[in-house]
């Protein structure tokens, strides 16, 4: 059956983040996924006409990236992913399951980080604005690198911890 | 299940600084439970919006880089900071005014009570040395 666009756009706009993520869980790698998720946002659109519209859109789509990224790899002459086969699809479903979850928390995050101290988003603004590695880090705020591993373990607690109670002081 | 080890490991797969035996037992944490799943997708897809808003210096609605709210409200400036040098002043002023009312006069009452009580024993001697 023919599907048209404005009813693509609006699935696939739902689906972007946990798509993005998911992709990244796979690869490890930020310029990786961006590539994968482009030749994934291609497909999805191509294959559209084959979509089931009784089934959520999520899972059709997680299974798409999936083998989207496996042919990626092997284009690439990396036969395995770092995790297992199995584990893959595990993740696929826990993206699926959670993303009402994680859509909250994406919306909550802004407000957790104003939370964070001077010194916790000074590390953070290294750590992603300026795409700083641990160890760049380490060297400039003059720290071991694992203090500096164990404090943005420790902000990515806290934050994930704050959207979590902010999602259940929403939900009261 | 290890929830700190499990941190840990997820933090390494975010700042690509886990070794392959790191990998390997974060894959194994993956492979058996679900609640190690479960904070790995939360964890994966927090760290995935932060790079992709804070690259773009949205992580507050465009107004700002991170880096830049640091530099120009430093934490030494923020409400909360000024509500508890406000609490510390309340406390302070709260205590010294409890010392003056409730200490202070004790010891002055105490000695005066003394005094009437036992006065040949207890109060000082006008001329203690002329002998």
């Amino acid at each position: 059956m023919a599907k048209d666009q404005p009813e693509f756009m609006k699935l696939y706009l739902q689906a972007q983040a946990p798509l993005r993520s998911y992709i990244y869980s796979l690869l490890g790698r930020h310029d990786e996924m961006e590539e994968v998720f482009q030749e994934v946002s291609v497909v999805l659109w191509e294959e559209f006409g084959k979509y089931d519209e009784t089934r959520s859109f999520l899972p059709w789509a997680m299974g798409i990236a999936r083998v989207q990224a496996v042919r990626w790899r092997r284009d690439r002459a990396r036969s395995a992913g770092w995790l297992d086969p199995a584990v893959e699809a595990q993740l696929a479903h826990s993206f699926v399951e959670l993303e009402d979850e994680l859509a909250g928390r994406r919306l909550a995050l802004a407000q957790c980080i104003e939370r964070l101290g001077q010194r916790s988003r000074g590390m953070l603004a290294l750590r992603y604005e300026q795409n700083c590695s641990l160890q760049e880090i380490a060297s400039r705020e003059q720290r071991s690198l694992n203090a500096v591993s164990k404090t943005m373990v420790k902000i990515r607690n806290f934050l994930a911890e704050c959207t979590a109670l902010m999602l259940r002081a929403e939900a009261h | 299940m290890d929830r700190e080890r499990l941190e840990y490991l997820i933090g390494g797969f975010c700042d690509h600084s886990f070794t392959a035996e790191e990998a390997a037992e974060l894959n194994a944490y993956l492979t058996i439970s679900e609640e190690a799943r479960r904070r790995f997708v939360v964890l994966v897809d927090q760290h995935r919006q932060l790079s992709e808003w804070l690259a773009a210096g949205t992580a507050t609605g465009g107004r700002a880089s991170l880096e830049a709210q640091v530099l120009e409200r430093p934490d030494t400036f923020t409400p909360r900071t000024w509500m508890a040098a406000a609490a510390v002043f309340l406390l302070s002023l709260l205590a010294g005014i409890l010392w003056w009312n409730l200490w202070l006069p004790v010891p002055q009452a105490w000695s005066a009570a003394i005094r009437e009580a036992q006065p040949g024993r207890l109060a000082p001697p006008e001329r203690p040395f002329e002998e």
